[in-house]
């Protein structure tokens, strides 16, 4: 794996990811949990206002993720899975892993 | 016109391509253009390809067990993925071939259809082949052109507007017992071959192409073994050596630094 430090995201990206995981759950949800109106929340998640670090964990513990995926673009590579701790999809996790350390590390020689 | 469309729209125009008519080489023009670092790899029964995104550099994985015509759906839902930045996902193959649920994956989908066969190129193709009706020929053909499958054509021209829904259940049904094949071999329609075709036919994993000429400039520094680079292209050590010599270059006289 590599070693390498993730790259933090910027608000948009953060808002962009969080829009992704969210999917068709309510905004209004979010809005709730974190103690904030519609206007609020809509601009968070439209990348106009910036996120806090509690909010941010408070929506990784909403969405199922680690606060890491949302704060850092590489740190979880595979953030969703096709079958949640099945034995094949481990194994294609491994083999696709594989290729980009590969790809990084050559990448990182030639330049 | 949906956001996905907008965004497939502006992704073509993006990798030199134009609306009016289908990918010659989707593989290449995501590579080349798109920057992404593309495998087709022995996936898992049930896994249609992968997206992930480290260090700045986008991936996609596309399972070398399924037809072109999904090879080449699968890879544009990735490239979906990377230009929403999207997270890192294993797409399974309800993800990208089923009714997923999730925003992020619809959304992947209706890129990739409009990316491979955009609407406009789609009435464009039915203009210039006037049939009283929709039928299964049309739809095989149209899907050739597009190098889409027929159950994506027939989508593509629900989505146009230009069948009926009567005539898509009926359509879509004669596609379910695969009668599209047997309407393609006795009208003699092909498949257009491009390089993922080539990929499934030979059964070879292809892995992206800057791993190579990455690998021969680290060889040429001293800095990666023909061990190494034979690892991770997944070949035999012998072979990569023969390439390397063929290719004319050498690693530094001066003791390497590895």
């Amino acid at each position: 794996m590599s070693t390498d430090s993730p790259v933090p995201r910027t608000t948009a990206d953060l808002a962009a990811t969080i829009r992704g995981l969210l999917g068709e759950r309510p905004q209004r949800e979010l809005a709730d949990l974190l103690g904030l109106d519609a206007s609020a929340i809509s601009r968070a998640l439209a990348g106009k206002r910036a996120l806090n670090l509690v909010e941010i964990v408070d929506i990784a513990d909403y969405l199922g993720v680690e606060p890491s995926h949302l704060l850092f673009d590489d740190e979880a590579v595979f953030a969703l899975r096709a079958d949640e701790g099945s034995a094949l999809t481990r194994d294609a996790e491994r083999r696709c892993l594989r290729v980009i350390d590969d790809v990084l590390a050559f990448r990182t020689v030639a330049r | 016109m949906t956001e996905a469309a907008q965004q497939a729209q502006a992704a073509r125009a993006r990798l030199g391509l134009a609306l009016d008519g289908p990918v010659p080489d989707l593989l290449r023009a995501v590579e080349d253009g798109g920057g992404l670092a593309v495998s087709v790899l022995d996936l898992p029964d049930g896994i249609s390809g992968a997206y992930a995104r480290r260090q700045g550099q986008g991936f996609a994985f596309v399972s070398l067990r399924e037809a072109a015509v999904r090879q080449r759906f699968t890879l544009a839902h990735e490239l979906g993925h990377h230009e929403y930045k999207d997270g890192g996902v294993m797409d399974s193959s309800a993800n990208v071939f089923g009714r997923p649920t999730a925003v992020r994956e619809r959304r992947a989908n209706a890129f990739a259809a409009e990316f491979l066969a955009p609407l406009a190129a789609v009435q464009r193709w039915m203009q210039a082949h006037p049939e009283p009706e929709v039928t299964l020929v049309t739809v095989v053909a149209l899907a050739s052109w597009f190098r889409v499958s027929a159950q994506t054509a027939l989508y593509r021209l629900s989505a146009a507007r230009l069948v009926g829904a009567k005539a898509v259940r009926t359509l879509e049904s004669a596609i379910q017992s695969g009668e599209h094949t047997r309407v393609a071999r006795r009208h003699q329609i092909a498949d257009l071959p491009d390089q993922l075709s080539q990929i499934h036919d030979s059964g070879t994993p292809h892995l992206p192409s800057r791993l190579w000429a990455d690998a021969v400039t680290g060889y040429e520094r001293g800095l990666l073994t023909p061990e190494r680079i034979a690892e991770a292209m997944d070949r035999h050590t012998s072979d990569v050596e023969a390439e390397l010599a063929v290719l004319g270059v050498h690693p530094p006289d001066d003791e390497p630094d590895y």
